[in-house]
């Protein structure tokens, strides 16, 4: 009897956290986005209607729009480079250690800190546009809004490549040398056996990075908040920028729970793959 | 694989070139840290003389984001005390879940494995609103132990989750002989299981006060007065308005970025590991 208590109670106080602060939320945030947004007082029922509001003003569509492109280059970008990176630094060769603890740092650097260093260097008169100046070459508005975009994906790229970079070293370090040896003995190209050995062997690790990197990327707030608040104008406004200017920018906060509510389903499916993914892979 | 020699070469180019847009920033967050003030704006690469004075005046001044009274030092405390108390919460708590998903066959089991998954997974920005209720209807408002709290959600699933792997790493001969000696489950976790695991949980805490520390938006939506912030929004603070002190501002996104990257770059290999089971959000 008492064994079958003790491992309920010690896994409670996680379930507990987790429940009141992740799950009980979600349902206080539907509930939130199907009554009015009105502070104070018995909060009346409407429906759907904030739901209605977030796609007649196109907001939300427009939000959903920019978090795809957002995502997706930011994604690619840091796979490639990440990728690319990771198999150089996997043959040795001078200073290459040095070389990857130095591309590793970008990742130890917090999000809000590095919105911080990217304000100077891409402001008007900063670090970038003076570098170039040096060179001859007129300033960019990297935060006006033609670039705005580009600028925060440069940014999420930078601070997130070394992950890709380190995932993918520790995957390559696993594939056992054997395989390429016997590659080489069958006449195997570098080509081929980059082909036939290494993608396959870093199937499931890519695969996990690239979508846990996704959904972070999706869900990302402080890079893009603190570089250029979702501006200029709505150039760079994600879902996650939505939610918190509908919520706390103009104090609705059922607006702010519809429109959390409403892109969930956008990455649902990701989390899903990934949950059972990653289950998967602790099994074995 | 054979290579050609330029091709090689390419490569190489390539990560060096990497390595050096890396730098960029870091370039001129340093740069500007340690130049003069009148130097800011003289459209220098490098700086015309070398000076501590931006983080003397953050330690020792009170006007770092045009609030008087409060030192940068309130801000860093501040930031420490919530990681601490989130990272010593959640390391209580996630070790014995972590144990008992490891070691324990029970009902449910898997249910709570991926329970504990999904939260690990879950963007914050979904749940932020209602949050603030929550928090709000506590009576938390504008109190670090309202950020302290809510960091439990990005901190707790983690730890857990890397608890429970490295349990499963741990031989099970180890503890059994203990039990057959007529040790219950909590000696057996206390006296023989969490000696040998010493590295699994110091990393697990470790990490934990990392994505602590990273957090911006819950001391957004927590906090309101200035002697409360942490430190990214007392940043976020400095940078706001038309008169900002670049020099401060990047002495100040130095001093935040200490921390992690030291614990980071002396940890890397540890780091690898825990990497699958899921690490600091990027």
């Amino acid at each position: 009897m008492k064994r079958q208590i003790v491992p309920y109670l010690w896994v409670a106080p996680v379930v507990g956290v987790i429940s009141v602060f992740m799950l009980f939320p979600l349902f206080q945030a539907v509930w939130d986005s199907l009554h009015a947004g009105s502070a104070g007082g018995q909060k009346a029922f409407v429906g759907l209607r904030n739901f209605q509001e977030l796609m007649a003003t196109g907001a939300f569509p427009g939000a959903v729009y920019r978090t795809l492109v957002f995502t997706l280059w930011a994604s690619v970008l840091k796979l490639a480079i990440g990728g690319a990176a990771a198999l150089i630094l996997n043959r040795p060769f001078r200073g290459r250690n040095l070389l990857r603890s130095w591309l590793f740092i970008p990742w130890t650097i917090p999000l809000f800190a590095g919105g911080i260093l990217f304000l100077w260097l891409l402001r008007t008169s900063g670090g970038l546009n003076l570098m170039l100046e040096h060179l001859g070459i007129f300033p960019v508005f990297w935060l006006g809004p033609d670039r705005a975009m580009q600028s925060i994906i440069f940014l999420n790229v930078w601070k997130g490549f070394p992950f890709f970079m380190i995932t993918i070293l520790a995957g390559l370090q696993v594939i056992p040398r054997e395989l390429y040896e016997a590659a080489e003995i069958d006449g195997a190209t570098g080509a081929q056996q980059f082909r036939y050995v290494t993608l396959p062997g870093l199937r499931d690790v890519i695969l996990i990075a690239t979508l846990l990197s996704t959904v972070w990327t999706f869900a990302q707030f402080e890079n893009i908040y603190v570089l250029t608040r979702g501006g200029p104008g709505t150039a760079t406004e994600t879902l996650s920028i939505l939610v918190y200017k509908l919520a706390f920018g103009m104090f609705n906060l059922s607006l702010g729970s519809a429109a959390a509510v409403l892109s969930l389903p956008l990455f649902l499916f990701f989390i899903y793959w990934l949950v059972k993914l990653v289950r998967k892979e602790s099994e074995t | 694989m054979r290579i050609g020699r330029w091709s090689r070469a390419a490569q190489v180019a390539f990560v060096v070139g990497l390595a050096l847009v890396v730098a960029l920033p870091l370039y001129w967050a340093v740069s500007l840290a340690v130049r003069p003030g009148s130097d800011v704006y003289a459209k220098r690469i490098v700086p015309s003389s070398f000076t501590l004075q931006n983080f003397q005046e953050l330690v020792f001044g009170r006007d770092w984001a045009g609030f008087k009274g409060v030192s940068f030092v309130v801000p860093l405390k501040n930031s420490l005390l919530v990681a601490l108390a989130a990272t010593a919460f959640s390391v209580a708590i996630s070790t014995f879940a972590g144990y008992a998903l490891a070691r324990f066959s029970f009902r449910g089991r898997e249910l709570v494995s991926s329970y504990i998954l999904l939260a690990y997974i879950f963007p914050p920005f979904v749940l932020v609103v209602s949050l603030f209720r929550l928090i709000s209807s506590l009576g938390l408002h504008d109190s670090l132990a309202a950020v302290t709290l809510l960091h439990l959600i990005i901190v707790v699933p983690y730890c857990t989750w890397m608890l429970r792997g490295y349990f499963l790493s741990v031989p099970r001969s180890l503890e059994e002989s203990a039990l057959i000696d007529g040790c219950t489950h909590l000696g057996a976790l206390l006296r023989v299981v969490l000696p040998v695991s010493a590295p699994g949980v110091a990393s697990a805490a470790i990490f934990s006060f990392t994505l602590s520390w990273q957090d911006m938006l819950f001391s957004m939506i927590s906090l309101e007065s200035h002697e409360k912030f942490t430190m990214p929004i007392a940043l976020l603070a400095m940078a706001m308005g038309d008169l900002v002190q670049w020099g401060k501002l990047m002495a100040g996104a130095l001093i935040s970025i200490a921390p992690p990257a030291i614990i980071y770059l002396l940890l890397q290999r540890w780091i690898v590991g825990g990497l699958m089971a899921g690490s600091v959000k990027g």
